[in-house]
């Protein structure tokens, strides 16, 4: 043990009775910045990438080729309800980051629950609203339109399903007692996510649906 | 060097004294989804004026504001929601460097399509 104490050195004496994790040391890199942290947003930088080409693919596909198109098939009063639930997940996201920052676990796990189930009822409308466009006629390879909307919208609809994966694991490790206060970060990186899914949509709500 | 001194020195290297102040309060976070409801009541309702914008005699108008509304809500939620605006300014930059790289390849493409839009629309009707 005397030897541990001593290889610690004169440097590391001084140190001692600072909250190195709180500035940034130790845990992380040179900068203070979170390299979990740091990931979230690199991902979400490239994801706009994504979505980027399947809107500009949209764009370009929406009136070419024939048959069914957007005005025949839209509902847009069922659709801005399903929008505004994925606007108030976003609501219910920051209140359970700033549960756990605070301490208090079973806010925390409302509402998470909350967040979750918000997540579930846009699937639910999603997956309702397909099965409606597909009863009409309107298949994945029907036209260009389809492909493009099917596949816009469906890679926005796992990105939303990947989330409530997420939110329900942090809901079960909350439960278990394995998500303390020191591991607030990861809640809000699951809550950068969760908004990056909700800021997609408001682009694709306004390009798509509202202005077909 | 004393604790208070290091404490001061790992302050000024991280940066970190920035991060985590001035988060919104649950009041404030009220606001702003309501400000956001509002906002997305605003964006429906140019549906029940018109659902084809582009046909419509106030066409610029209602595409201007549904664009307007879109920006405004997406800046609201990625500056308040997502922190950025708190937030150390890495976490902006790589962010807005995403995005803007997203919408300069993107604009770039769809006015490559544009310009050579006849060729490729022949090119369709061909494979049609």
């Amino acid at each position: 043990m005397t030897d541990v104490a001593t290889d610690r050195g004169p440097a590391a004496d001084e140190l001692d009775g600072v909250d190195l994790e709180h500035w940034g040391i130790g845990t992380n890199n040179s900068t203070g910045i979170s390299n979990n942290k740091m990931g979230m947003w690199l991902f979400l930088g490239s994801d706009c990438l994504l979505f980027g080409a399947l809107i500009s693919t949209y764009l370009l596909l929406r009136h070419r080729g024939t048959g069914i198109g957007p005005h025949d098939v839209f509902d847009i009063p069922f659709t801005s309800v399903s929008s505004f639930v994925l606007l108030m997940s976003s609501v219910s996201m920051v209140f359970a980051v700033s549960s756990i920052a605070r301490g208090n676990h079973p806010k925390l796990r409302l509402w998470l629950l909350v967040t979750a189930m918000l997540g579930g009822v846009f699937i639910a409308g999603q997956v309702y609203e397909f099965t409606t466009f597909y009863r009409e006629g309107l298949g994945y390879t029907t036209n260009l339109f389809s492909s493009a909307f099917y596949s816009l919208t469906g890679f926005h609809g796992v990105h939303v399903s990947a989330g409530i994966v997420m939110l329900m694991s942090l809901f079960v490790m909350s439960l278990t007692g394995r998500l303390s206060e020191e591991r607030a970060e990861t809640v809000e990186i699951v809550g950068l996510y969760w908004h990056f899914v909700d800021v997609v949509w408001v682009l694709i709500f306004t390009i798509v649906y509202l202005i077909p | 060097m004393s604790t208070a001194t290091a404490t001061e020195s790992a302050a000024g290297q991280t940066g970190h004294d920035d991060e985590h102040h001035d988060h919104p309060s649950d009041a404030q976070y009220w606001k702003i989804g309501g400000l956001l409801a509002v906002l997305t009541l605003l964006e429906v309702g140019t549906y029940f004026i018109t659902d084809d914008p582009y046909s419509h005699d106030l066409a610029p108008l209602l595409i201007g504001s549904l664009l307007a509304l879109m920006v405004i809500k997406f800046i609201v939620i990625i500056s308040f929601f997502m922190h950025l605006k708190f937030d150390n300014k890495i976490f902006r930059w790589v962010f807005v460097s995403g995005l803007v790289l997203a919408v300069g390849v993107y604009l770039a493409v769809l006015s490559t399509f544009a310009y050579f839009d006849q060729g490729y629309e022949a090119g369709l009707q061909l494979l049609q």
